[in-house]
């Protein structure tokens, strides 16, 4: 009699837990569909306060803000949100050019929500805040963000890092030889594409203290920007990159080797030298089939 | 002595039951928090900023073909839809009888061009002829003409020749979404100290889907209950089973219909096994073992959103001869790689996630089985207690109920192929037939694969019928075409 | 008589953007947001200009810039794209594109090329 009463008792909670779930899918579906069509209005809203700032100085303008953020309080729609829409926009119209949208951003106190996200606690809301930060230029954090360049966490070590170089361009080249725990690809590429995006030239005294170090990823970040900017100059560094114990420093070394200098000498001493596997590798370069 | 063998024997199920339970219990949790890990991560890694990225790892999609007649021009141009700024398409004929390599030819300006050896560490069957396109829209196509060697085969040929950093590998029957490449490259961007070894998507199924032009419209629930069944038994071992895994660092298998993997490693491992029927699963273990031999750090990866579509059968013929199938293949990969069963040697894959195989994956069917027949000797001969067993039976039916429907939860809440109320109902009930309906056939199917491979029956790959994608616009391919 | 631009992309909010940053006298400016609309309207009637993303759901990139330049071979034919790979570029060129505008842009000097074309 024992057991069967157990099992009653559990059937009974798996039927409770089964109603519980129905129950939850059904509040999440009203939910959504509501933040959906929330979502949308306020992309048009806040792209239509940008269209009435091109429109020259108008009335309107002010007006326009005062209807948004009416709206955003009236709706609760979170920061995130709102800040995604300017991310969308910063896509295609570089926030930190742009006076107009600073106004509107400014104005919806989006800035100063910013500002305290960046020393929260929570590790995720950190790393977007950071992220944000240095998407829309807003140079005025750098002092906020310096601190997490080292972090032990991932996320904000890497978009900090990316933040410094965005904010102090090729001078941030510096402190490539102080960043020891290892580098993603994605963080290479993103700090490559914020060095083409800054307006300063090359600063050569900057870049060759970095050439100087001796962390393995510091020289593969190293070697795809000589690749990228196509400095000739500096092809002697990428050349003995070719003669390093790892082989993924030398297969980004070929790659921009290949870029620089296509059939060179240096490549088809590779060739020769290399085992198999990165042989494959090189003769994929040379032989198009 | 009867009372003694009938407890030893029930507290055995007992055991098997909540060991399931508890693991499946685990599965959910950890499910959960890899789903929020990955969203978290993936909000960075912003598809529109992955598109303008120039260093990015080139990609080579291979997409063996035998036969695909019908649908092969559909199905390369749906291909060729993926957007990513670095890929090529590979396309592997494997002897086809049909016209595949004609109709091929002919529409995408082919012509032969001169190639050299491929790579050395891969085996394959003869290569006749390399086609490119004199077409420029065409550039990144690739279509290989071989001798007849199988799947696993015209997939090595083309990793023999791809030129790029990863291969997809791929059916060609599958329909890809266009930003796909997009997000599975994300692993292999973000990997630090850990190599990322294989990367795999999940699968959805795409019968009664809106399909145009090859790529996929709107997705919708099928018709037919035995592929809505299907969809949620998808969706529960992909969502919580293998995110589940990947979260512990124990996903073993990558699927075959769509998995990213890195070149060099495949080229070392020497590429698919011919001989193997679940070639998928025994090339992951062996990547894995290769990784471990050589004492490096390495994990497979696994990407929750549903990025491959393609069509589950839908008769109970088909249905039984592909179970059959999977069934063997697991048998073959269990016992080629049966080295690994607690073996210190190679850590966690050892001592956890080969036994978790052994135990829960091969055995689940055959303590099933015991467990009918144990139940049929009950009631025949021993005598059972009713209101035990059927109060039984229902607490088992309702825990499995309530699996399924966290699983379309989950699943729901996080991504919008199911998004309407309507579709939410039909999986639901579809996932509360499924104990009835479908499972027994899975397991007479499951059954008789293992029953195959014990007394040493082989029965190959057997036939598919296939339906097409039932293409709006295009009335020549809702005719079934046996391979 | 007004001039007609299509612009097209597959997110609403971006086409809207364009739409707003696009203002200009004696344009008609028309958007849409899926390769059947643009399959729809180009059966229907001319453009000036068109200005569009290179990658489009539903079809593929190179293919759909050289079906645009096909249909309309005196348009003028920009795309505006995050894709602004080198290779990608050259080879929308010989698809037939005309000019190829990377992201992000400054909205008065893209008013300004926009302007010079119709």
């Amino acid at each position: 009699m024992n057991l069967l009463i157990v099992i009653y008792i559990v059937i009974f909670s798996l039927l409770f837990s089964l109603v519980v779930l129905w129950l939850t899918t059904i509040g999440y579906i009203i939910k959504d569909k509501k933040r959906e069509k929330q979502y949308l209005r306020l992309e048009q809203g806040i792209i239509e306060s940008l269209a009435y700032s091109f429109i020259d100085d108008s009335i309107d303008k002010t007006e326009n803000i005062k209807k948004l953020k009416a709206y955003i309080k009236d709706n609760d729609i979170s920061f995130w949100d709102s800040v995604n829409v300017f991310m969308k926009v910063n896509r295609f119209i570089k926030f930190s050019n742009n006076e107009n949208l600073k106004f509107i951003f400014n104005s919806l106190g989006l800035e100063k929500v910013l500002k305290e996200k960046i020393t929260t606690n929570d590790w995720y809301v950190k790393a977007k805040a950071i992220w944000m930060t240095y998407e829309f230029g807003i140079s005025d954090n750098t002092k906020l963000i310096i601190p997490y360049r080292n972090d032990d966490i991932t996320l904000i070590r890497r978009e900090s890092q990316i933040a410094l170089v965005t904010f102090l361009g090729w001078k941030s080249l510096i402190l490539l030889p102080y960043f020891t725990k290892t580098m993603s690809l994605w963080q290479q590429i993103r700090i490559i594409e914020k060095l083409h995006e800054t307006e300063e030239k090359l600063d050569i005294y900057h870049f060759e203290k970095a050439l100087k170090s001796e962390n393995i990823i510091v020289k593969e970040l190293l070697v795809r920007i000589i690749k990228s900017f196509k400095l000739h100059e500096y092809k002697y560094y990428v050349v003995k990159q070719l003669y390093s114990k790892n082989s993924n420093l030398i297969k980004v070394a070929v790659e921009a080797l290949n870029e620089l200098t296509p059939e060179s000498i240096e490549l088809k001493q590779i060739e020769k030298r290399l085992p198999n596997i990165q042989r494959e590798l090189v003769r994929n370069y040379l032989h198009v089939s | 002595m009867y009372h003694f063998f009938n407890s030893t024997i029930e507290f055995f199920f007992l055991c098997y039951g909540i060991a399931i339970f508890a693991i499946y219990f685990s599965l959910v949790v950890f499910a959960r928090k890899a789903i929020i890990k990955n969203k978290k991560e993936t909000f960075f890694l912003n598809v529109n900023f992955i598109k303008k990225a120039n260093n990015l790892p080139t990609i080579a999609l291979i997409a063996p073909a035998y036969n695909e007649g019908m649908t092969i021009i559909t199905n390369v141009q749906s291909l060729l839809s993926i957007q990513y700024p670095f890929y090529e398409l590979i396309v592997s004929n494997d002897g086809s009888k049909d016209n595949s390599l004609e109709q091929l030819i002919k529409t995408f300006d082919l012509e032969p061009v001169s190639f050299y050896k491929g790579s050395k560490e891969i085996k394959t069957s003869l290569v006749k002829t390399i086609y490119k396109s004199t077409n420029s829209k065409y550039a990144n196509l690739t279509v290989i003409d071989k001798e007849n060697g199988g799947r696993a085969d015209a997939i090595n040929t083309g990793i023999a020749y791809a030129k790029s950093d990863l291969i997809l590998c791929t059916d060609a029957d599958c329909i890809i979404e266009q930003d796909a490449l997009l997000k599975m490259v994300r692993p292999y961007l973000e990997a630090l100290d850990e190599e990322v070894i294989a990367c795999g998507g999940a699968i959805g199924i795409a019968n009664d889907s809106i399909i145009r032009n090859g790529t996929l419209k709107e997705v919708k629930i099928p018709k037919k209950m035995l592929p809505r069944i299907q969809v949620v038994e998808y969706i529960r071992s992909f969502l919580l089973g293998r995110m589940a895994w990947n979260q512990i660092g124990g996903l073993m298998l990558v699927s075959g219909a769509f998995g990213l993997y890195p070149k060099s490693r495949l080229l070392e491992v020497g590429g698919f096994d011919i001989e193997s029927i679940g070639e998928d699963l025994e090339l992951c273990i062996r990547l894995r073992r290769h990784m471990e031999d050589l004492k490096l750090k390495y994990k497979v990866v696994y990407i929750p959103e549903t990025l491959c579509w393609t069509e589950a059968p839908q008769t109970f013929k088909v249905y039984k001869s592909q179970r059959d199938r999977w069934a063997r293949g697991l048998w073959d990969t269990m016992i080629k790689h049966k080295g690994l069963f607690l073996n210190r040697k190679y850590g966690k894959m050892g001592k956890f996630f080969f036994p978790y195989w052994i135990f829960f994956e091969l055995g689940a069917p055959l303590v099933e089985f015991l467990g009918i027949i144990y139940i049929l000797c009950l009631i025949f001969i021993i005598g059972i207690n009713w209101p035990i067993a059927i109060a039984l039976a229902i607490a088992v039916y309702l825990a499995g109920c309530v699996f399924s429907t966290i699983a379309v939860l989950m699943y729901c809440t996080n991504y919008n192929h199911y998004s309407k109320p309507k579709m939410i109902l039909k999986l639901l009930t579809a996932a509360y037939v499924e104990p009835f309906y479908s499972h027994p056939v899975m397991l007479y199917a499951q059954l008789k694969g293992f029953f195959k491979k014990i007394f040493d029956i082989d029965t190959g790959w057997g036939t598919m019928t296939r339906t097409g994608f039932n293409e709006e616009e295009d009335n020549c391919k809702t005719d079934s075409q046996t391979k | 008589m007004k001039k007609q631009v299509l612009i097209i992309n597959n997110d609403v909010g971006v086409s809207y953007l364009l739409t707003k940053v696009l203002k200009l006298p004696e344009v008609k400016i028309i958007t849409k947001n899926s390769y059947e609309d643009v399959n729809d309207i180009v059966e229907k009637q001319c453009f000036d200009l068109i200005l569009t993303d290179a990658l489009i759901d539903g079809t593929f990139m190179f293919e759909y810039i050289e079906e645009l330049r096909s249909k309309f071979p005196d348009t003028r034919l920009v795309v505006m794209s995050e894709m602004n790979q080198q290779s990608i570029k050259n080879n929308l060129k010989i698809m037939g594109m005309d000019d190829f505008i990377s992201l992000p842009f400054n909205p008065i000097k893209i008013k300004e090329r926009i302007s010079s074309y119709l």
